[in-house]
């Protein structure tokens, strides 16, 4: 489990339930993992790291401060905006918001771990 | 008058004469005397005269008889006697007495004559000619003047003894006195005669030239013409005349006294004719109108019987006239339409006028519906019958009994109905439903302009839609209407417009629907649908969401199977079997709930009630929520008196206190959460307050209400089906749920509910 990088992911999401399956299953993987509840904690989170993460998992209905909202806030922010956005939606539509967001890809819920996976290795890798 | 005296010897040398012989002879008695009578007058030789002076000479007997003289046209009574040898005669001229008793003769038997043909019209005019040509002229011919007494119809009768004169007179109608002398004798009213003139001039004088060489081929002397006088005036005129050719004297006056008698005799005949004509006329014209006439029209004698009909009759009996004149009612419309009559035809016997209606069963023209006038007919002043006029009102009746039930739809139809004047559109007529749906009545609203009825921000549009009717002929539109109080109501119209034969609009008629209710319908229905893709937008997302984490924990254990040993991470599995096994719990309630919801949406919505403490089922939820509180961070404060009773559906009030236990966790921020039972009486209180996130001002009624009314998906914030039940769970014990929140000041919600429930609260 060492590995001589390990990229961070901020995992964006409401459910407890589902925020702590996605983070262990990250952590699994050997990546490190920072996880906020809403968009507002999501930008707290941010603010507070030295360096950008290497992508953001961003969930859109969430209470406070929505995925909408956040990456609207997010792309103000010229130290973040170029960080890659993984919506994760159980919205039919997910790849209309995901485009309405210009996020770099999408996951639709309920999602299966290895589509998840292979979906952030190539992002980050890209990075 | 002195008689004429005369002496003869046997052989007829006159011996002596008289003076009023010479007279009558026209010579001298020396131009006489010593003559022989039979040289001078050789006339006289062929005549009865000289035949009984032959005889009284031989014999000596004394004759006395009467004769006529035809050179001179008179009568004589002679008295001849033998006396000396001599031959006597004595001669008294009684001509007058003779034409008078001729003329008498004349009269009378022209009358019988004429009499007798006077019913034949025509052809009686003949016979009439025929025996004035007879007595008096070689010809006769009678013409009458035209109706409008201009010019001469061709002669009723025309009559000449000699057959072929006759033949030739007949074929030639034109020929006649009338053309020069008629119209003068017509204009005096006098008669004419000429008389012993010549042939020629005759012809000159009665006839224009075309036909003066045939007139004078006639070889006519003589002329007299006479006007028929009758009813007060002239009527036409009788001529006479006599030819060379004849054996007759030229005319005298006593001649056109006995015409002129002839003429009034036969005057009298064509006045009758003409009576006669006149009342043929006046039947044919009674008969030709009452036949024109749609109606049956009939004469009914006293005794019941027809007098009269019209072809009508004949139509509907089918059988002619003649056949029904003469019958009885009851013969010709048969026994059962006659009893359905018989009491009525009564009031006009009796001088009375009357109008009925009445179905009657013909035999022969079938069950109809009749409308008979029956007018009394009096004859010199008694009633003899009555006349009457029978409309078939059958078409007309039925007609009537559609139009009472098209009247009755249109009275009593549920929705309004009204016709409008095409030019001013004022309403014509309004059914009771139209006034009632405009708080108006039916009176008031007759003669208002429809606009009346129309919201005035929708009139501009009304004249719009009037214009689309008139030129589709039917549209259908809606619009706001106004009541009388001034109140308005959306309305559905359908409107047509109605035209004469040539196309021109003669009213507009519509019916009007008050579309609020129907109007409501769509809002519930459109929000029905809304509320029903909301649901299912909520219920998938919040369905996806355990399934999603059941899901990576299952794809976690099975992966961790696959690349480590089991032993190695037991805790790992635990934790994530747990979790598993939770996300199974959560979607086990959230299917519980949607069946709730389901229960909820169709109305059935059972409460079992019974008694129970309210504080005792609050613990319990509340201790059931431990764990979970701990979780979360947050801290439960319990609040509760000693107890609070009342009657309650127990699962349901767990279930609300459940949902709203679970939220106040999921959004109380890790904060203190304040539960406190509040007992008021007839009223009992939990409130749940929590120091979260809040909920925004226009979101909070939203929360508890319908799918519809609940924030938008794409703003959800998890506040699920469990606030939604929860109301529904307070309003079916007659309670309700209050929030008092402030965006990130936390909630507070407050179930009250009634201690008692009322049974049946809701429907």
């Amino acid at each position: 489990m060492t590995r001589p990088e390990r990229p961070l992911i901020l995992v964006v999401e409401d459910d407890s339930d589902i925020r702590e399956s996605v983070v262990e299953v990250l952590e699994d993987e050997g990546y490190r993992v920072l996880a906020a509840a809403d968009g507002r904690q999501a930008l707290l989170v941010l603010e507070g790291l030295p360096a950008p993460p290497a992508l953001i998992l961003l969930d859109l209905m969430m209470p406070i401060m929505n995925g909408f909202q956040f990456r609207e806030e997010q792309l103000k922010i010229p130290a973040l905006a170029g960080v890659p956005v993984v919506v994760v939606t159980a919205d039919v539509n997910a790849k209309n918001k995901a485009d309405q967001l210009r996020a770099a890809a999408f996951v639709q819920k309920p999602l299966k771990i290895q589509t998840l996976l292979d979906i952030i290795e190539s992002h980050v890798a890209r990075a | 008058m002195v008689d004429s005296v005369a002496c003869y010897e046997r052989d007829g040398t006159i011996v002596y004469v008289n003076p009023r012989t010479c007279e009558i002879f026209g010579r001298s008695r020396d131009a006489l005397e010593g003559q022989v009578l039979w040289l001078v007058f050789p006339e006289a030789r062929d005549n009865a005269f000289h035949e009984v002076f032959e005889h009284v000479a031989r014999t000596g007997e004394t004759r006395r008889f009467e004769h006529l003289y035809p050179p001179w046209g008179r009568w004589y009574d002679n008295h001849i006697y033998l006396a000396d040898e001599r031959v006597w005669v004595i001669a008294r001229d009684i001509t007058h007495e003779k034409q008078a008793a001729q003329r008498l003769d004349i009269l009378a038997n022209a009358s019988r004559v004429f009499a007798s043909v006077a019913s034949e019209a025509r052809t009686g005019f003949e016979v009439i000619a025929r025996h004035v040509a007879e007595l008096i002229g070689d010809m006769c011919s009678i013409r009458l003047l035209s109706l409008d007494r201009k010019v001469f119809d061709p002669p009723l009768g025309i009559w000449d003894v000699q057959p072929s004169y006759r033949e030739m007179l007949q074929g030639n109608v034109s020929i006649g006195a009338s053309e020069a002398i008629g119209p003068m004798v017509v204009e005096s009213g006098k008669p004419f005669i000429m008389s012993s003139i010549d042939p020629r001039a005759v012809a000159e004088r009665i006839a224009p030239s075309p036909r003066r060489d045939l007139v004078e081929k006639l070889g006519i002397h003589s002329v007299m013409v006479v006007p028929l006088k009758a009813e007060g005036g002239v009527v036409g005129i009788m001529s006479v005349c006599r030819r060379l050719s004849g054996t007759r004297a030229p005319y005298a006056d006593a001649d056109l006294k006995l015409l002129e008698e002839l003429a009034d005799r036969a005057a009298l005949v064509v006045s009758q004719w003409r009576t006669l004509g006149r009342v043929e006329d006046a039947r044919l014209q009674l008969a030709t109108i009452t036949d024109a006439l749609p109606v049956l029209v009939s004469l009914v004698g006293r005794d019941l019987r027809y007098r009269f009909v019209n072809a009508m009759y004949e139509r509907w009996f089918g059988r002619r006239r003649e056949d029904i004149i003469g019958k009885s009612l009851e013969e010709v419309m048969g026994r059962d339409a006659f009893l359905a009559v018989e009491k009525q035809v009564q009031p006009a016997l009796a001088g009375e006028r009357a109008q009925f209606e009445v179905r009657v069963p013909y035999a022969v023209a079938g069950p109809r519906h009749i409308r008979s006038t029956n007018t009394p007919y009096y004859l010199e002043g008694r009633i003899e019958g009555y006349i009457a006029l029978v409309q078939d009102i059958t078409v007309e009746k039925a007609h009537e009994a559609q139009l009472q039930r098209w009247e009755q739809l249109f009275q009593h139809a549920g929705w309004g109905v009204a016709m409008t004047e095409p030019i001013t559109h004022t309403l014509i007529a309004v059914n009771p439903a139209f006034a009632r749906m405009h708080g108006y009545g039916v009176e008031e609203l007759r003669g208002r302009p429809l606009a009346d009825c129309v919201a005035p921000e929708s009139r501009a549009e009304l004249a719009q839609h009037t214009h689309a009717t008139h030129a589709d002929g039917h549209h259908q539109y809606e619009t706001i209407h106004l009541r009388k109080d001034g109140s308005r109501f959306p309305c559905l119209t359908e409107a047509s417009a109605f035209r004469d034969d040539a196309g021109k609009v003669i009213y507009y008629a519509a019916n009007f629907q008050d579309i609020t209710e129907r109007k409501r319908y769509e809002a519930e229905l459109r929000a029905a649908i809304a509320t029903r893709d909301e649901f299912l937008s909520i219920a998938s997302h919040e369905l996806r969401t355990p399934l999603t984490a059941l899901d990576l924990q299952l794809d976690g254990l099975q992966r961790a199977f696959e690349r480590a040993s089991v032993t190695e991470d037991r805790a790992k599995f635990a934790r994530k079997v747990a979790m598993a096994a939770r996300q199974a719990d959560r979607l086990g309630s959230l299917i519980d709930g949607l069946l709730n919801v389901s229960r909820l949406e169709g109305r059935s919505f059972p409460l079992e009630l019974e008694s129970f403490d309210l504080v005792g089922l609050v613990q319990e939820v509340v201790q059931r929520f431990d764990a979970e509180a701990e979780r979360s961070g947050s801290a439960v404060q319990l609040h509760v008196p000693e107890q609070a009773p009342g009657r309650w559906d127990r699962s349901r009030l767990d279930q609300a206190l459940t949902n709203l236990l679970s939220n106040a966790l999921k959004y109380g921020g890790g904060r203190p959460i304040e539960i406190r039972v509040v007992d008021a009486g007839e009223r009992v209180a939990v409130r749940v307050r929590d120091q979260g996130i809040g909920i925004a001002r226009e979101d909070r009624e939203r929360v508890l209400g319908r799918f519809e009314r609940a924030v938008s998906s794409s703003h959800y914030g998890g506040l699920g089906l469990g606030l939604y039940i929860t109301n529904e769970i307070a309003q079916a014990h007659g309670g309700s749920i209050e929030i008092e929140s402030e965006p990130g000041q936390g909630a507070t919600f407050t179930l009250s509910l009634p201690r008692h429930t009322p049974e049946k609260e809701r429907p």
